[in-house]
């Protein structure tokens, strides 16, 4: 006797259906993370600084900077997270000014310094400025516009 | 008639992928949140070498209004030109400058190098708040730090 052949019944094709939310999700998380990396790579904070509080109308909003120039409390300057001397100062402002100067772009200095530091270790910061060729620096501050 | 048939019990699941998601997405705007609350502004500052700022005002004509701060054991001293303010009155900065009033002249404030950066950003804030916007900071020259026997003219203020 001949045994029959099976064949089995094709499969049915499962329908591919776009998961909306999950993608949502993704692309939410993407752009929080690039806008916060994007706003840490260009502010160069340091996060250890505690600014003075200024309420004067006559601050900008604050402004992407060539160079930040963080003054701590314990007296270490840094400048892109790394520690810098103070002697050393004038000839990194200057370089990056001089970089600025042949691409064509404005040059700005930010100082952040530490509320509780001494006004001396600011001069400092802004005597090497001097040096460097800068007559005017950017002060950085915290608080909200007086009105 | 048809009736809804009560045996169907859908299964509830916890779905921990998009709760990570989730999670993450509520961190990351959290993280930012809290950099963005804390806004900081950028206030133009001129320098001026303590020798510069002496000289300023030197002149027949001087073109610059000097505020001296000076640490003293009751405060920060504050004086413009020959006129003492009550000690850490900053607030007094800006009404002084304001009855001076005039825009065209730089207000250089010479600063104690013992003082602390709060402290003089307090002054810059107060001489910014007035009519004169042209707010530039020195150093107290080493001479003029040491305490003043009592009231009198300024010793950076006046004609060397």
């Amino acid at each position: 006797m001949r045994k029959a052949i099976h064949f089995e019944k094709a499969t049915e094709h499962e329908t591919l259906t776009l998961q909306v939310a999950p993608l949502v999700d993704i692309v939410l998380f993407l752009i929080c993370f690039f806008m916060l990396a994007s706003e840490l790579v260009r502010s160069q904070k340091d996060p250890a600084v505690e600014l003075p509080q200024m309420t004067s109308p006559q601050g900008a909003s604050e402004a992407p900077a060539e160079v930040t120039v963080n003054l701590r409390a314990d007296g270490a300057i840094t400048v892109d997270g790394r520690t810098v001397a103070l002697d050393l100062l004038p000839g990194l402002v200057a370089s990056q000014a001089a970089h600025a100067q042949q691409d064509g772009r404005p040059f700005r200095v930010v100082v952040r310094a530490d509320r509780r530091q001494r006004f001396a270790a600011l001069d400092d910061v802004m005597s090497a400025c001097r040096k460097a060729g800068l007559a005017q620096v950017v002060f950085r501050a915290t608080g909200e516009e007086r009105s | 008639m048809k009736f809804v048939d009560d045996d169907d019990t859908s299964v509830i699941q916890l779905q921990i992928i998009p709760m990570v998601d989730v999670v993450f997405t509520l961190l990351a705007f959290l993280v930012m949140g809290t950099q963005i609350r804390a806004l900081e502004r950028d206030f133009a500052m001129g320098y001026r070498e303590a020798a510069l700022a002496r000289g300023a005002l030197a002149q027949d004509f001087p073109t610059a209004v000097l505020v001296e701060l000076r640490r003293t054991p009751e405060g920060v001293g504050i004086r413009i030109g020959q006129a003492r303010l009550p000690t850490d009155q900053f607030d007094a900065i800006c009404a002084k400058l304001t009855e001076i009033n005039m825009p065209g002249l730089d207000v250089v404030i010479s600063a104690d190098p013992a003082l602390t950066v709060d402290q003089v950003a307090r002054a810059m804030d107060a001489a910014l708040a007035s009519p004169m916007k042209k707010v530039s900071v020195s150093r107290l020259a080493a001479e003029s730090t040491k305490p003043a026997a009592g009231p009198g003219p300024a010793a950076s203020g006046g004609k060397t």
